[in-house]
């Protein structure tokens, strides 16, 4: 429990963790599967947003180039 | 064995299945501090919500740290958010969802010994969330000083410090209901 010596009451303590320290808490049977189901699920969601987010982002800057501007990426010298 | 480490690295190439093996690897330890430290009824949202944090952080890793040491940072800021969080229920351990209920009867002693964790637990959760999480990862999961600090982050002295208040604030919350205290162990 500690690098240093335990006081009585400290020990008293250890002696209760210990019986919280052998509860073995287990997860569902499908729980992994929850998990794996909304990872990929937001995966798809941020791949899609970020798809959008590149074709704005080209499109924009092909407008600027067409309006004679510099796209926003581009050098500045 | 792969580690940790090259299962992120095939993470982000890609390969969801390294992800799946992380998840797999780490959800007992997840669940058990995130139970210890938010209670049995949302352990496993705090949890899912932790691995899905951690997905979308991924490439934040640095590798500074263990994979389970940064996770259970995730974790910890995850368990965090939720008991900040309203609410109106009352918990019990009885309301967890992972407790597998013993189909024949439990012999009195394992009657008495499973009672005695449930109301440890909830003495547990009246210990104040930044003390009762350094108890948990210290005591209950005999993590290091410095995985903890890491976890928490908070300077080593902080941890060592905190640790020895979780305990002096337990011991009065227990010593409170004599009951248990007084108990052989």
């Amino acid at each position: 429990m500690s690098d240093e010596p335990l006081t009585p009451a400290e020990q008293r303590l250890a002696s209760l963790l210990a019986l919280l320290r052998s509860d073995a808490v287990r997860s569902r049977p499908m729980f992994v599967a929850g998990i794996m189901k909304q990872v990929r699920w937001q995966r798809f969601v941020r791949e899609v947003v970020e798809a959008v987010a590149s074709f704005a982002s080209a499109l924009a800057d092909g407008v600027a180039v067409l309006v004679g501007g510099r796209p926003r990426g581009g050098s500045r010298r | 064995m792969i580690s940790d480490e090259s299962l992120v690295e095939r993470t982000l190439a890609g390969d969801m299945s390294s992800f799946e093996e992380l998840v797999e690897r780490h959800r007992d330890l997840v669940l058990r501090v995130t139970r210890r430290i938010v209670g049995p009824s949302d352990a496993e949202d705090v949890t899912q919500d932790a691995f899905l944090r951690a997905f979308h952080r991924l490439r934040q890793f640095r590798g500074d740290s263990p994979f389970r040491a940064w996770l259970l940072r995730i974790a910890h800021n995850s368990a965090l958010n939720s008991i900040a969080r309203p609410r109106t229920e009352v918990e019990t351990e009885e309301s967890t969802a992972d407790a597998i209920p013993d189909p024949t009867r439990m012999p009195a002693d394992q009657l008495e010994v499973s009672e005695r964790r449930e109301r440890l637990a909830l003495k547990l959760r009246e210990v104040q969330p930044s003390h009762r999480t350094v108890l948990v990862l210290r005591d209950l999961e005999g993590l290091t000083y410095q995985e903890i600090a890491d976890i928490t982050e908070t300077p080593l002295g902080s941890v060592k410090g905190r640790l020895f208040r979780a305990r002096m604030e337990l011991i009065e919350v227990l010593r409170r209901n004599t009951y248990d205290w007084e108990l052989p162990a």
